[in-house]
């Protein structure tokens, strides 16, 4: 079966020359114009999370800081994708439950390019642990540039390579998370743009 | 509380939809001796379906297979996982998978 790889950015994409082995990008950018794109819902508690919930439709991505936020989305039955950045907090319990709920673990690139130092070496920290949680519970996640400006785009095998090797470093299955990684975003390509597939576990051969 | 419109007919309905009396044929399974078993089911179980083929009544179990089923003007290619509960308690059990599943095509 083919491969097909998606990624997940924050603007909308004027070249696509830049995004190298990639065959779906979804903006996550509510002015986007394109025919496939995420509805972004940015949430400091949990009141706001639910106002704006209400109008979202499509394939909805959360992000927020707060971590009681980020657990009440994943709660969500709208909410599919909780998406990454410098700033997020996600806990045992958020990962645990957003594979019951079926909802998609960003692991994004670019945080690490917007951090420097000290944080940077934190942050690799706590991706590294978060990665061993996801294979753990194997809940569904995929791995992104997450690029909030052209500057951050990175080719697809940069991309995979990094983790391949951020994650030998941690000591994790490296080449399970990267096969888990490709079956996921195989996944979220099907729901997106096949028009045969129906759900998880069904879909259209013939009419 | 979220209120789903489920259109009647629509393909996602078959896992809550009687099995009996549906042609089908085993695509995967873990068992090679499986794939290619065809025939109409007669009868059903919380695990298995019994499938009468020409040359014989089959048992084949759900879990781990996948099948192929005529369901009105679709073909459809199904998991048997999701199909993996007693038949009486198919109807609530199928309606709750449908609706837990994110971005299903439920309008078709």
């Amino acid at each position: 079966m083919k491969i097909v790889y998606v990624d997940f950015v924050r603007f909308t994409p004027t070249e696509t020359d830049l995004f190298e082995g990639y065959d779906l990008i979804v903006p996550f950018n509510n002015d986007a114009n394109s025919d496939i794109k995420g509805y972004l819902v940015k949430a400091s508690n949990t009141s706001e999370l639910q106002k704006k919930l209400k109008k979202a439709k499509g394939f909805v991505g959360v992000m927020s800081e707060d971590l009681k936020v980020n657990r009440e989305a994943v709660m969500r039955r709208k909410v599919c994708v909780i998406l990454d950045f410098e700033g997020r907090k996600i806990d045992y319990t958020t990962i645990k439950m957003a594979k019951d709920k079926d909802v998609i673990i960003e692991v994004s690139l670019s945080k690490f390019l917007r951090v420097k130092g000290l944080k940077r070496a934190k942050l690799l920290d706590e991706t590294r642990l978060l990665l061993k949680l996801l294979l753990k519970f194997k809940t569904p996640f995929i791995l992104t540039t997450g690029a909030e400006n052209q500057l951050e785009v990175r080719p697809r095998k940069q991309l995979y390579r990094f983790f391949y090797f951020l994650s030998k470093d941690g000591g994790i299955d490296c080449v399970e998370l990267i096969k888990l990684a490709k079956e996921n975003s195989n996944r979220i390509f099907r729901k997106l743009v096949d028009k045969k597939y129906i759900m998880d576990g069904i879909e259209i051969l013939d009419v | 509380m979220l209120k789903l419109k489920i259109k009647l007919g629509s393909p996602a309905m078959v896992i809550t939809d009687e099995w009996i009396g549906m042609e089908v044929e085993v695509v995967e399974s873990s068992n090679p001796c499986e794939i290619g078993i065809k025939g109409v089911v007669v009868d059903e179980t919380m695990r298995t379906l019994r499938i009468k083929t020409d040359r014989g009544v089959k048992v084949v179990e759900k879990k781990g297979r996948a099948f192929k089923v005529k369901y009105g003007r679709w073909l459809l290619k199904v998991r048997g996982d999701l199909i993996a509960f007693r038949p009486e308690d198919r109807i609530k059990k199928g309606i709750m998978l449908i609706k837990k599943s994110k971005l299903a095509k439920i309008d078709v």
